[in-house]
């Protein structure tokens, strides 16, 4: 979204800057009495004398002004992942803050340090850490207590301003005919 | 990389495109008012450019023409200032100039040096792979605001304590100000390199 946001921003400040000089050059050219340059203003002129207000041209014009509008405000309410969250502020301590990309692919990584873990992908969110994890293994046993002690364990060692619960979900493999709970069917 | 950098250029963004944006929906819906009548049937049966605004513009053409020009020449300035605060949100800084103590007078430092020195100390911390550091513009107390690529396996509430220690103290021993600040962005890095979840 923040990448969506610089797009329109850089966009949208090129746009109007290249529209408002070019506005200033042909009023300059209007005022010499010379033919305008790229925009038929003339033309405009015209339309707008004779187009009235109730016109569905007219309204089709306000729609898309409002379509706009509303977009971009849209974009800039709409709540967002932080990009960095505070640490604890202790005396003693120079004040920080932990990314939260480079802190995602961390526990992901540490996730995937854990031998019987196929995949893993951990997720920060506004308040709380996500991993979700997959081994190969029919019976997983007691690997998703030693992943959820892997992450914990980490979670803590960074020393959060606040206290972020951490949820652990490992996924495994239904043996054949079997259900994931264990259950033969 | 300069510390925070982009996110600075995202509030800007995000205060502009805000207003842009409320301001489209104001005028949008007002015109869209207008044009269903809200403001009198027969007022939207007249043409957008009535005989009115017609005959002001004509009335006042020897100053109204050259106002909106400059008006237009001064907004398209403002847009590029913005395009230019979206390239380089902070100032470059040369020489750093600061207050240092009551008795002591004025300091002159290369900005770039006091950058360097930090980083050169948080890069010797255990646990640090890299770091970069900036030196922050007319801040009191001096202020420099430093990332580090950490060992994800080590503890940072430690780290932040080395780096308060040494690194703090070292500063304000070597520019002899009284208080200094090194804000940190930690970005936890690992070395294993696996299959993540798409």
């Amino acid at each position: 979204m923040r990448v969506a946001n610089r797009i329109i921003a850089a966009l949208l400040a090129l746009g109007l800057a290249a529209a408002l000089l070019l506005g200033a050059v042909e009023i300059v050219l209007g005022r010499l009495d010379r033919d305008y340059w790229i925009v038929p203003w003339p033309d405009w002129y015209r339309t707008l004398r004779t187009t009235p207000w109730d016109d569905t041209g007219t309204r089709v014009a306000f729609g898309i002004v409002i379509g706009v509008g509303a977009i971009l405000v849209l974009l800039q309410i709409l709540r967002r992942r932080p990009v960095s969250y505070p640490l604890e502020d202790q005396p003693g301590m120079a004040p920080a803050v932990l990314r939260r990309k480079p802190f995602e692919r961390a526990l992901t990584d540490e996730a995937l340090s854990i031998d019987g873990v196929h995949t893993a992908r951990a997720r920060a969110g506004r308040r709380r850490i996500q991993v979700q994890a997959h081994t190969n293994r029919l019976q997983p046993k007691d690997l998703e207590d030693q992943l959820r002690q892997t992450i914990n364990s980490r979670v803590s060692s960074v020393g959060f301003a606040e206290p972020r619960p951490v949820v652990v979900e490992l996924e495994h493999r239904a043996a054949p005919n079997t259900n994931t709970d264990g259950r033969v069917e | 990389m300069n510390v925070g950098t982009n996110r600075r250029a995202d509030q800007v963004n995000r205060r502009i495109l805000t207003i842009l944006g409320l301001l489209l929906l104001i005028v949008g819906g007002l015109g869209m008012a207008y044009s269903l009548g809200a403001f009198g049937k027969d007022r939207a049966k007249e043409p957008v450019l009535t005989d009115d605004v017609r005959s002001f513009v004509a009335d006042q053409q020897r100053w109204f023409w050259p106002v909106v020009a400059a008006v237009a020449v001064l907004l398209a300035l403002l847009c590029l200032r913005w395009l230019y605060f979206q390239l380089k949100p902070r100032p470059s800084m040369g020489d750093f100039t600061f207050g240092s103590g009551e008795d002591r007078g004025q300091t002159v430092v290369q900005s770039a040096a006091v950058e360097r020195a930090v980083v050169s100390d948080l890069e010797a911390e255990p646990g640090v792979r890299k770091a970069g550091a900036r030196l922050r513009q007319h801040a009191d107390p001096l202020t420099v605001d430093a990332w580090v690529d950490y060992d994800s396996s080590s503890h940072v509430p430690v780290f932040r304590e080395r780096v308060q220690d040494h690194i703090v103290s070292d500063l304000q021993g070597a520019l002899e100000v009284d208080q200094a600040v090194v804000t940190l962005e930690v970005r936890p890095v690992s070395g294993r390199i696996g299959d993540r979840v798409k």
